[in-house]
């Protein structure tokens, strides 16, 4: 039970970097795509030590969803200046179109992790 | 063949400095946005222009605060009458200076109507690994 909280916290968290990685990604020192390679290790993680996939998959679904909605309000703070140069890089479709694959990328690497597991 | 305990302990490494790189990457870009959101509002154009027989006198000054770079580019100062139309336009190139002045004749229609002032200037800020080209509105003084 521990881990499985432990582990929806640091998904909540990984997705909601993820997501400020997209708005203001010209400010972090770290290129996107490593964030992207770190979400799909820490998934394989997460699929290779929960024992079963049922509980993995409610663990990505459920902390994705708190991920959306702490950004959602986290936004309004990190976009309080409405410098015009910033909003112009948040747009709809990109965002929506990097956060499925982020999402899908997400849960194959998991299911890979639960898959090769060791017994 | 690793043994079991062995896999655990670097599965447990890689997780960890996979988080550890996260959580710096996410706290170092909230920082330096903050910090970077924090020293442009402290930049500004500024603008003085007198009304000397018949011509415009003015200059443009733009303050940098510490440590933030600004390339100023060019600098655009319109006369706009009630409708939104412009009756005059002064605007010239900075070429990274931070003051310029300018003298121009007056067109004879300001004179006779009522107008108002607008200003932007394009800018290049350079602050760590940033480059942003922004366009600053000028505070524009009319004595």
């Amino acid at each position: 039970m521990r881990k499985i909280i432990l582990f929806f916290i640091l998904m909540s968290f990984i997705y909601h970097a993820v997501v400020f990685e997209l708005i203001l990604g010209r400010f972090s020192p770290l290129p996107s795509y490593i964030l992207w390679v770190i979400v799909g290790v820490i998934s394989w993680v997460l699929g290779l030590s929960v024992q079963s996939f049922s509980r993995t998959l409610f663990i990505i679904i459920g902390s994705f969803i708190v991920a959306g909605i702490v950004s959602y309000f986290l936004m309004s703070y990190y976009i309080k200046e409405s410098v015009t140069d910033l909003v112009q890089m948040v747009t709809l479709k990109m965002i929506s179109i990097s956060l499925l694959t982020i999402f899908v990328l997400s849960s194959v690497c998991a299911l890979f992790g639960y898959m090769f597991r060791s017994r | 063949m690793l043994s079991l305990v062995k896999q655990n302990k670097k599965i447990k490494l890689l997780l960890f400095s996979c988080v550890v790189l996260a959580v710096l990457n996410y706290t170092a870009g909230v920082f330096v946005y903050r910090t970077y959101i924090q020293k442009l509002s402290q930049a500004s154009v500024g603008c003085q222009i007198f009304l000397v027989d018949g011509s415009f006198k003015g200059e443009v000054s733009i303050r940098s605060p510490k440590g933030l770079t600004i390339i100023p580019i060019d600098y655009q100062i319109y006369f706009y009458d009630k409708r939104g139309n412009t009756l005059q336009l002064i605007a010239d190139s900075l070429d990274g200076q931070l003051h310029a002045t300018f003298d121009t004749p007056v067109r004879e229609k300001i004179l006779s109507t009522q107008w108002h002032v607008e200003g932007y200037s394009n800018v290049k800020i350079k602050w760590l690994w940033l480059t942003m080209n922004l366009t600053m509105p000028i505070e524009v003084v009319v004595k």
